[in-house]
C-alpha cells in the first residue's frame, strides 16, 4: 500500500513535469512575440556593434532597431556613424543633427538615462563630419556648442584647438604663457641668457648707509692727523642696465651706475700730539661727490640649459669711468671720496637658475679681483628663493655672504692712506616684485646685514627699488 | 521495480527542464550574433600595403603553427558557463578554430602553465572577466579574432609569475584581430623578471577599450606594427617596470589616435631595432608621445628612439606636448613632425638629442612668420624651454595632404621632403627616402585585416 502511494506520487509529479515541458515552448514563443521592441532593437544593436566593419549588414541592423523603437537614439547614432565612416557624410550629419533636435527639444528624451552621453558623442560627431567636409567654420562652432553644454569634453577642447589653429584664430586667443622667471633683487644675475636678439632694460635706485671709524692703526702715517675718527656715509646709488642676446646662449650687457655720496663727520675736538699745540675743536663736517661711477660690461655665456635648470658663466668687467680723486671740503678738511675704484677689475663668476613649480632658485657666485686701491677684492655667494604667485607676484628671499679684502684708500689732500683690513659680512634679503605688464617689472627689498664686522665699512640697511622691462 | 523506474524518469526529467528554462534565458541576439563579416572598408584608398611590410619574426623556438595542435575545437559555441569557457592546462597544443566563448562567468578562455594555444576566427565576448586570461603559458597565438565586451580586459598575460613555473619564456602572437570595449585594458602583459615574454602584434584593432589599449610590463618584448589603437581611455600604448626590469618595445607604422590618456606612454621602457617610428600618433587627448613621470622617484630608466612620426594635434585644455619626457633617460627624437599640438612640439631634457624635426603651430599660435618679431615667441612654444632650434629642424608648415581629413601625407612641395637625417638602418633604408614624419602611411580602423577568411556558423 505504502509503495503504491509512493508511485503515484511520483507519477503525480512526472505528469506535472511533462505538461510544464510541453508549454514551455509555447510560452517560449508567445513571449517573443510580445517582447519589447525596445527590447528586440537593443539586441539588435548589439549584433551591429559586434559586426563593426561599416557593412551594408551592419547599417541594416540599426536600421531594423531603428524601426523598432523610433525613439532609440543610440541606434540612430550608430547609424550616422556607420555612415560617416562610409564617407556618406550627408546622411550622417543628418541623423546627428536629428538626435541633437530630439533630445534638445523634447523633455522625454532630456530626461532619459544617458541621453547625455549620447547627445554630447552626437554633438561632437556632428563637427567631425564639419571638419571632414571642411566647413571648419562650421565645426569651430559646434565644438564651440558643444563645450557650452559640455565643458569637460576632452575631446570638443581637443578638436577645437586644431580648428581655430587651422583658422589661424588662436594667436592671442589666451593669455600668453611664457613665464618670465625673474631674478631677485641682489642675486642679479640670471642662470638664463637672453634669447637671440632680444633685449632688456632694467634700472634701480639703491639707498644705504655706512659706518666705520678710522682708528690709529688703520693710517699709515697716524702722526699726520688727529684719530679716530667717525664717519657715515649716505649713498644714493642709481644702476642702468642694457641687456642683449648675441646667440641664445652669449649675453652681453652695459651697467652704466651714478653715485652721490655724502660724508658726515660728527662736531670732535682733537688734541695734537704736540703739547704745545692748541687743540681744535670742529663742527659737524658735511661733505659731498656724485658723479658717474665705473661701468660694467658683462658677458655671459651660457654652459648648461635644461628647460628651466640653466648654468651660465660671466665676467663683469669694470671700466674705470667714475673718478677715484673726487673730493669735496669743508671747514677746511678735504676728503677724498671715490667714485670709482680707478682700474680695469675683472670680476668672473658663475650664475644659475633652477625653477620648478612655482619656486624659482638663483645662485651667483663671483670673485672680484682689484689692485686694491680703493675698492678691495670680493668674493660673493648669493643665494636667493623666488616664490611666484600665479607667475605675477614674487616673493623672494636672498642669503648672501660677502668677504671683503684689504683695501687702501689714500687721502690725498692731507696725504694719508687708510688701510682697511678685510671683513666678511652676511646678509638677508627679502624682496617683493610685481609683473605688471607684459614684462614691465617693479621690484622693492631691503638687505639687512646680520652678522658684520665691528671695524670697517658695512652697510646698513640697503633699501632697494627697481623696475624692469624685457622686450621678447 | 516500478518506484525505480518512476524516480528515474523524475531525475532524467529534471535536468532536461532546468536546460529547457535555461535556454529560454539565452539573448537570442548573441546566439545569432554574426561576428566578422563583411570586407575591407575601401572608402580611404589604397594607402595600406604599399610599402613592403617588415615580417617580424621574434626569434624563438617555438613554431606558431596551428598544424601541430593535438587537440582540436572546432565550429562550438561555448556559453553561460559558470566559470571559464575553455580552461587549459599542460603543454598539449590546442586548437580553437571558429568558435564562440561567451557570457562565461569567469573568462572565455583561461590557460595556465604550459599552455599552447592557437585561436583563430573566433569570438570571444561578453565574460564576466578576461577574455583570454593565460597565466604561466608558454604560447598564445591568435589569428582573426574578435574579443570583445569582455569585464575585465581583452587579453590578460602572465608570464612565469609563479616561481615554481618552469616556464622560461612566453610568446604571445597576434595579428588580424580585434580587441575591442572591453572594460579594462584590450591586453594586458607582465612579465616576471624570470621570465621573458614575447608580443608580436600586427594588423590589429585595438579600440575603446576602458584602460589602455596595449599595457606591457616588465620583462616583456612587444614588436607593434601596422596596427590602430584608438579610442581607449587611457593611454593606447603604455609600458611600465614595476619591478625594475625595462620592457623592450618595437613600435611601428602604427596609427594611435583619439586616446584619452597619451598615444603611447613608457612609464619604463626601452626601444629596440625598430624603435617608435613611422606611427602616426594623433589627436590623444594628453600627450603624443609621453616618457617619464614628472616626479617620479625612478629616473633614467627609459631609453627610446622615437623616428620619423607624424604627431599632431595632441592634448586638450591646457596640456599636451607632442612629445614628452620626464623620464631623465635617453630619448632620441628624430625625423618627426610635431604639428598643432596643444601646449608645445617638444618638451624634452635633453635638448641636444632632438634633431631634424619639424615643428609647426604647437602651442597656443597657428601662423608663423620668420621674419615677425613674435617668431621667437613662436619658436619657444615648439620647444618647451630648449634654448634653440636642434640641428637641422624647420619651422614651418608641414603642407599635409588634407589634415582635416586626418591624411597626414606630405604634399609634394612640403620641404620636409628629403629634410631629414637618413638613418642607416635595413628598415628606415628599404623606404628609399629622408622625409621628415612617417615614411608610411599605417592603417585606419577598417584596414586593419580583422576580415576573417571564414566564419563561426
Amino acid at each position: 500500500m505504502y509503495h503504491s502511494n509512493d508511485c503515484g506520487f511520483f507519477k503525480c509529479c512526472l505528469a506535472f513535469l511533462l505538461f510544464i515541458l510541453l508549454i514551455l515552448p509555447l510560452n517560449q514563443a508567445h513571449s517573443a512575440k510580445n517582447q519589447d521592441p525596445c527590447d528586440r532593437a537593443w539586441k539588435l544593436i548589439n549584433n551591429g556593434i559586434a559586426v563593426w566593419d561599416n557593412s551594408d549588414r551592419q547599417i541594416e541592423l540599426f536600421e531594423e532597431a531603428l524601426a523598432l523603437c523610433p525613439d532609440l537614439l543610440e541606434a540612430k547614432l550608430r547609424l550616422g556613424k556607420v555612415y560617416s565612416n562610409r564617407g556618406e557624410l550627408d546622411k550622417a550629419a543628418i541623423k546627428f543633427q536629428e538626435i541633437i533636435t530630439d533630445v534638445m527639444s523634447n523633455d522625454y528624451f532630456m530626461t532619459r538615462p544617458g541621453s547625455k552621453d549620447v547627445l554630447h558623442e552626437a554633438m561632437l560627431s556632428l563637427a567631425e563630419v564639419y571638419r571632414l567636409e571642411g566647413r571648419l567654420d562650421d565645426a569651430e562652432d559646434q565644438y564651440s556648442r558643444t563645450l557650452l553644454l559640455f565643458p569637460h569634453s576632452q575631446a570638443a577642447q581637443n578638436q577645437i584647438q586644431y580648428v581655430k589653429k587651422r583658422l589661424h584664430r588662436y594667436d592671442n586667443a589666451l593669455p600668453p604663457r611664457y613665464n618670465l622667471l625673474t631674478n631677485p633683487t641682489f642675486t642679479r644675475i640670471s642662470g638664463f641668457c637672453l634669447p637671440k636678439g632680444k633685449f632688456l632694460i632694467d634700472a634701480q635706485y639703491r639707498f644705504w648707509t655706512q659706518d666705520g671709524s678710522v682708528t690709529t692703526d688703520m693710517l699709515d702715517n697716524p702722526e699726520a692727523l688727529f684719530p679716530p675718527e667717525e664717519r657715515e656715509v649716505k649713498i644714493d646709488l642709481w644702476i642702468a642696465g642694457l641687456r642683449y642676446g648675441i646667440t641664445d646662449d652669449f649675453s652681453i650687457g652695459v651697467i652704466g651706475r651714478y653715485f652721490r655720496r655724502k660724508l658726515k663727520l660728527p662736531a670732535r675736538t682733537f688734541s695734537p700730539p704736540f703739547p704745545s699745540a692748541p687743540s681744535l675743536s670742529l663742527d659737524e663736517t658735511n661733505l659731498k661727490v656724485s658723479g658717474l661711477g665705473d661701468t660694467i660690461i658683462m658677458l655671459k655665456y651660457q654652459l648648461l640649459g635644461k628647460r628651466q635648470t640653466r648654468l651660465s658663466v660671466y665676467n663683469l668687467l669694470s671700466i674705470p669711468t667714475g673718478d677715484e680723486h673726487a673730493h669735496d671740503s669743508d671747514q677746511s678738511i678735504t676728503r677724498t671720496i671715490p667714485l670709482g675704484s680707478g682700474s680695469f677689475d675683472d670680476t668672473p663668476g658663475l650664475a644659475f637658475t633652477t625653477a620648478f613649480n612655482s619656486f624659482i632658485t638663483n645662485v651667483n657666485i663671483s670673485y672680484r679681483i682689484t689692485d686694491g686701491k680703493n675698492v678691495g677684492d670680493e668674493f660673493n655667494i648669493g643665494t636667493a628663493l623666488s616664490y611666484s604667485y600665479k607667475h605675477t607676484v614674487f616673493t623672494s628671499l636672498e642669503l648672501a655672504y660677502r668677504w671683503r679684502g684689504k683695501v687702501r684708500i689714500k687721502q690725498e689732500a692731507e696725504n694719508f692712506t687708510v688701510t682697511e683690513k678685510s671683513t666678511s659680512t652676511l646678509f638677508v634679503a627679502p624682496g617683493l616684485q610685481f609683473i605688471v605688464f607684459q614684462g614691465l617689472k617693479l621690484e622693492v627689498g631691503v638687505k639687512i646685514p646680520a652678522i658684520k664686522p665691528d671695524k670697517g665699512w658695512a652697510e646698513d640697511y640697503v633699501f632697494s627699488a627697481g623696475i624692469s622691462k624685457a622686450f621678447f | 521495480m516500478s518506484d525505480f523506474f518512476c524516480k528515474a524518469i523524475i531525475i532524467t526529467a529534471l535536468p532536461i527542464l532546468f536546460f529547457c528554462s535555461a535556454c529560454s534565458r539565452l539573448p537570442e541576439a548573441l546566439l545569432k550574433a554574426p561576428i566578422q563579416t563583411g570586407t575591407a572598408s575601401e572608402a580611404h584608398g589604397p594607402w595600406y600595403g604599399e610599402l613592403q611590410r617588415p615580417e617580424m619574426q621574434p626569434p624563438d623556438q617555438y613554431k606558431l603553427d596551428a598544424a601541430e595542435a593535438t587537440v582540436i575545437f572546432e565550429d562550438n559555441d561555448i556559453h553561460h558557463n559558470n566559470r571559464a569557457g575553455i580552461s587549459i592546462r599542460g603543454s598539449q597544443p590546442i586548437r580553437i578554430s571558429r568558435c564562440r566563448l561567451y557570457n562565461n562567468g569567469t573568462g572565455g578562455i583561461r590557460a595556465f602553465s604550459q599552455a599552447h594555444i592557437y585561436l583563430d576566427n573566433s569570438s570571444i565576448h561578453s565574460n564576466r572577466t578576461g577574455g583570454i586570461d593565460m597565466r604561466e603559458g608558454r604560447l598564445l597565438s591568435i589569428r582573426r579574432t574578435s574579443i570583445f565586451l569582455n569585464g575585465e580586459g581583452g587579453i590578460r598575460v602572465q608570464g612565469g609569475y609563479d616561481h615554481k613555473s618552469i616556464t622560461a619564456r612566453t610568446e604571445v602572437d597576434i595579428r588580424s584581430s580585434r580587441i575591442f570595449m572591453n572594460r579594462q585594458g584590450g591586453i594586458s602583459i607582465k612579465s616576471a623578471p624570470t621570465c621573458f615574454t614575447t608580443v608580436t602584434l600586427a594588423y590589429s584593432a585595438i579600440f575603446k577599450n576602458n584602460k589602455a589599449g596595449i599595457r606591457i610590463e616588465d620583462n616583456t618584448w612587444l614588436n607593434a606594427w601596422d596596427n590602430v589603437f584608438t579610442r581607449n581611455l587611457t593611454a593606447g600604448v603604455a609600458a611600465a617596470s614595476p619591478s625594475g626590469t625595462i620592457p623592450v618595445l618595437d613600435l611601428f607604422q602604427n596609427r594611435i589616435s583619439f586616446n584619452h590618456g597619451a598615444g603611447i606612454f613608457i612609464t619604463a621602457g626601452k626601444t629596440g631595432t625598430y624603435g617608435i617610428s613611422n606611427n602616426w600618433i594623433y589627436n590623444n587627448y594628453r600627450v603624443g608621445i609621453g616618457c617619464g613621470l614628472e616626479d617620479s622617484p625612478f629616473k633614467n630608466r627609459t631609453h627610446v628612439a622615437i623616428l620619423h612620426n607624424t604627431i599632431v594635434a595632441n592634448g586638450a585644455g591646457t596640456i599636451g606636448a607632442g612629445i614628452r619626457d620626464d623620464s631623465g633617460g635617453a630619448v632620441v627624437v628624430q625625423n618627426n613632425i610635431i604639428a598643432w599640438n596643444v601646449r608645445t612640439g617638444i618638451m624634452v631634457g635633453n635638448c641636444q638629442d632632438a634633431s631634424y624635426n619639424l615643428l609647426y603651430a604647437n602651442g597656443e599660435v597657428s601662423d608663423f612668420d620668420k621674419d615677425d618679431t613674435s617668431a621667437y615667441l613662436f619658436e619657444r612654444l615648439q620647444y618647451a624651454g630648449c634654448p634653440s632650434t636642434g640641428t637641422g629642424d624647420l619651422i614651418e608648415d608641414p603642407l599635409f595632404s588634407a589634415p582635416d581629413q586626418y591624411d597626414f601625407r606630405l604634399k609634394e612641395q612640403s620641404h620636409a621632403q628629403d629634410a631629414g637625417n637618413e638613418i642607416d638602418t635595413p628598415y628606415f633604408l628599404q623606404f628609399g627616402k629622408t622625409d621628415m614624419g612617417s615614411l608610411y602611411v599605417p592603417p585606419d580602423l577598417y584596414q586593419t585585416g580583422f576580415y576573417r577568411e571564414g566564419s563561426c556558423k
